[in-house]
C-alpha cells in the first residue's frame, strides 16, 4: 500500500503522568506554541477539502449542466470533479500525517519536557 | 439459492466464532471489554474502520444508487471517504488523548457532571438506534433473498450473532470480525473489478459511454435521485461533520497505544475505503449494462442487490458454477458487512449505556472493574434484543430515512457537544443539553415532515435536513451556555483537556 505510513517510526511511548497544575500546563509558553502552529497549519487544510466537496455539493445541486461537459467520450466534468475530490482528500490526509509526524510531534515533545521541567520545579 | 451460497456464509459464520472464543478468553478489563487493551497497529485499526465504514449501505446501497440514478450515486459515496479528514485533522488524536472508551467520556472530562453525560449519552443511543435498525432490516431482507430464510428468523439470527460476538469478545471481537470483512470486501472488489475491467478490454470511459447510449445522457447528470440542490449539499454536511457524532466509529480511536497509531490509522481507512467507493461508481454502470435496471429492481426496489447480481453475471450467468461461486462469494461479503457493522454499533451502544450511564452517571464511577464488565455485558444483551425487536418491527417500512435520521442527529447534536467540549472555553453543561435537545429535536422533527416520511406531500423539502438542523444544534449549544452562565469550573477544564488533548499527558494507556 503505501511505503511510508507502514515503514514510519511509531512515536516513542510518552511518559503518561499527568500535571497537577492543568492550568499551569496550559499556559506554558511551549504549548501554547504547539497549539497556535497546529491551529495555523491546519486551517488552511481544513478549508481546501470543506470548500472542494461543498464547491462539488452545491455544483451537482446548481449547476447540473456545467457538470456534465463532456471531457472524455461520455465521461463528464461532473465524474472528474468527483475523482478530483477523492485525490483532494487523500492528499490532505498524507500531507497532514505528514505533518504531524515531523512537525507537530516534535513540538509536542518539546511542550511536554517544558510541562513537565516547570511541574517538577514547583 | 445454491449450496455454494451457503457454504460460504457458513464459512464466514464458523470463521467468527472462532475468532470471538480466542477473543473472549482475552477480555477481562474494561479496557479490554470496550478498547481491545489499547493494543492495535494502525494497518489493525485501518482495517477495522473500513469494515467498519462500509456499511451494506455503502458496499451495496451505492452500487444500487448508481446503476439506478446515475451520477448521484457516485455523489453519495465521496462524502464518506472526506468525512476522514475532519476525523483525522480535529478529532481523531485529541479523542484518544483525552477520552477513555466513550463519546460521552470527552464529556465527562469536561464538564465532570451527571446531567451533562446522560444527555450525551442519549444522543448516542439515539444516532446508534437509528443506524443499527436499518442495518436489521437490510440484513433481513439480504439473508431471506439469498438463503431462503424467513425475515423475522433473519432479523434474530443477526441480532444473536452480534450478540455473541460483542458480549463474549467485546472490541477485540468485533475488531477481527470487521477485519475480517474489510479483507473480504477488498477481494471481492479486487474479483468483481477485474471482470469489469477485462469486459470492456481494460478501457473504463467505456462503461459512461455505454450507460449514455443505453439510458441517455440524462442518465450521467447530477439530480437524478436528490432533486433538491439544497439536499446536495445538506447531505455533504452530514458526511463531514457527522461522522464525528457517530460513537461506532470514533470509538475506534481508543482502540491504538497512542495519538500517532490513531493518527496512521487513518490512512488505511482512507485508501481502502476510497478505492472502495470509486469502484463502486464502475459497478454500478457496470450493472446498469449488463444486469440492467428493470432487474435490478424487480431483485430490489432500492437497486440493493445490484452488485451480487453482477457479480453473478460476471463469474458466468444465472445457473453457471462460475456465477454461482461470484454471488455465493459476493452474498457472503455481504453478511460480513453487516454482521460487523451492526457489532460495532452494538459495542459501541452499550458503551454509552454501561459506561456513560450506568458506572460515570449512576455510580459516580465507583464500580469494581470485575463488576462493570459483567454489566456492560449485560448492557449488549439488552441493546441486542432492543435493536431485534425494532429491526422485526421495522419489516416493510422504509428503513432509509432513519439513516439519513442518524447522520442527521450525529451532526446536528452530537458533532457540537464534541467539538464545542474540545475547542470552546465558555462551552457548558446547559450547552450540552441544548446542543443535544435542539439537534436532537429538529432533526427527528424535520425528517418526519420531510419527503422521506411523507412522500410528495411533505410540508418540509429537505429529505435531508442538516443544512437547518446543524446550525440549530450549535445555537442551541450556545444559548443553553449562555443561559447556564459562566462556570469557572467548566472553563477551568478547558484547560484541561485541552492539554491532554494536545499533548497526551495523562492518557489512558
Amino acid at each position: 500500500m503505501d511505503a511510508r505510513v507502514s515503514s514510519a517510526k511509531p512515536v516513542p511511548a510518552l511518559t503518561h503522568f499527568a500535571p497537577n497544575d492543568w492550568s499551569k500546563a496550559y499556559n506554558n509558553a511551549s504549548f501554547q506554541h504547539l497549539v497556535q502552529f497546529k491551529r495555523n497549519r491546519i486551517r488552511p487544510a481544513v478549508l481546501i477539502y470543506f470548500l472542494t466537496y461543498l464547491m462539488l455539493s452545491c455544483l451537482a445541486g446548481f449547476a447540473p449542466n456545467l457538470m456534465a461537459i463532456k471531457l472524455i467520450g461520455s465521461f463528464s466534468l461532473g465524474y472528474a470533479f468527483i475523482l478530483f475530490t477523492y485525490f483532494t482528500a487523500w492528499a490532505v490526509a498524507f500531507w497532514y500525517v505528514r505533518v504531524a509526524d515531523a512537525e507537530f510531534d516534535p513540538l509536542m515533545k518539546t511542550a511536554i519536557e517544558s510541562i513537565e521541567m516547570e511541574g517538577s520545579s514547583r | 439459492m445454491s449450496m455454494i451460497t451457503i457454504g460460504m456464509f457458513g464459512a464466514v459464520i464458523v470463521l467468527t466464532l472462532i475468532i470471538t472464543y480466542w477473543a473472549a478468553k482475552r477480555t477481562r478489563t474494561t479496557s479490554e471489554f470496550y478498547a481491545a487493551g489499547r493494543s492495535l497497529t494502525a494497518p489493525q485499526n485501518g482495517l477495522a474502520l473500513a469494515g467498519d465504514w462500509c456499511s451494506a449501505a455503502a458496499f451495496l446501497g451505492f452500487t444500487g444508487l448508481t446503476a439506478l440514478y446515475g451520477m448521484d450515486g457516485a455523489l453519495y459515496a465521496v462524502g464518506p471517504l472526506v468525512a476522514f479528514c475532519t476525523a483525522l485533522l480535529m478529532f481523531a488524536e485529541p479523542l484518544r488523548n483525552a477520552g477513555k472508551f466513550t463519546l460521552g467520556d470527552i464529556v465527562q472530562c469536561r464538564m465532570k457532571s451527571r446531567t451533562a453525560v446522560v444527555t450525551a449519552a442519549i444522543g448516542v443511543i439515539a444516532v446508534n438506534l437509528a443506524y443499527l435498525v436499518p442495518q436489521m432490516a437490510g440484513a433481513g431482507v439480504l439473508i431471506k433473498l439469498l438463503l431462503g430464510i424467513p425475515y423475522d428468523i433473519s432479523v434474530a439470527f443477526v441480532g444473536i450473532a452480534m450478540i455473541v460476538y460483542v458480549a463474549f469478545g467485546g472490541m477485540l471481537a468485533t475488531t477481527w470480525v470487521q477485519i475480517i470483512k474489510a479483507i473480504l470486501l477488498i477481494s471481492a472488489g479486487v474479483v468483481v473489478m477485474f471482470f469489469c475491467l477485462k469486459a470492456v478490454g481494460f478501457n473504463l470511459i467505456e462503461y459512461f459511454n455505454l450507460a449514455e447510449s443505453e439510458r441517455g445522457a440524462k442518465f450521467l447528470q447530477a439530480g437524478n435521485y436528490l432533486k433538491n440542490p439544497f439536499d446536495q449539499v445538506s447531505l455533504g454536511l452530514s458526511y463531514l461533520c457527522g461522522i464525528i457524532g457517530l460513537p461506532h466509529v470514533m470509538t475506534r480511536f481508543y482502540t491504538v497505544p497512542d495519538a500517532g497509531t490513531a493518527r496512521r490509522s487513518v490512512i488505511w481507512v482512507m485508501v481502502i475505503a476510497g478505492s472502495f467507493f470509486i469502484a463502486t461508481a464502475i459497478f454500478g454502470l457496470a450493472a446498469a449494462h449488463f444486469v440492467g435496471a428493470d432487474a435490478i429492481r424487480a431483485a430490489d426496489k432500492g437497486g440493493n442487490l445490484a452488485l451480487p447480481l453482477l457479480a453473478q453475471y460476471l463469474g458466468g450467468g444465472v445457473n453457471s458454477l462460475g456465477g454461482d461461486m461470484m454471488l455465493g462469494f459476493v452474498s457472503a461479503v455481504a453478511v460480513a458487512t453487516i454482521l460487523a457493522t451492526v457489532a460495532g454499533l452494538t459495542l459501541a451502544t452499550s458503551g454509552a449505556v454501561a459506561h456513560d450511564i450506568y458506572v460515570t452517571a449512576i455510580k459516580g464511577g465507583h464500580v469494581e472493574e470485575r463488576y462493570q464488565v459483567r454489566v456492560a455485558r449485560m448492557s449488549v444483551l439488552l441493546v441486542g434484543i432492543l435493536a431485534t425487536l425494532l429491526g422485526i418491527a421495522a419489516q416493510g417500512v422504509n428503513v432509509a430515512v432513519l439513516v439519513i435520521l442518524g447522520f442527521s442527529i450525529a451532526a446536528s447534536a452530537n458533532f457540537p457537544v464534541v467539538a464545542l467540549s474540545l475547542f470552546w472555553r465558555r462551552f457548558n453543561t446547559g450547552g450540552v443539553i441544548g446542543a443535544v435537545t435542539v439537534g436532537l429535536i429538529s432533526s427527528i422533527t424535520l425528517a418526519l415532515i420531510g419527503p422521506a416520511f411523507l412522500g410528495p406531500n411533505a410540508w418540509s423539502p429537505l429529505v435531508v435536513p442538516t443544512i437547518v438542523t446543524m446550525p440549530l444544534g450549535f445555537l442551541g449549544a450556545i444559548v443553553g451556555s449562555l443561559i447556564a452562565g459562566s462556570d469557572r469550573e467548566s472553563e477551568r477544564r478547558f484547560e484541561e483537556v485541552s492539554v491532554r488533548a494536545h499533548t497526551g499527558l495523562g492518557a489512558e494507556v
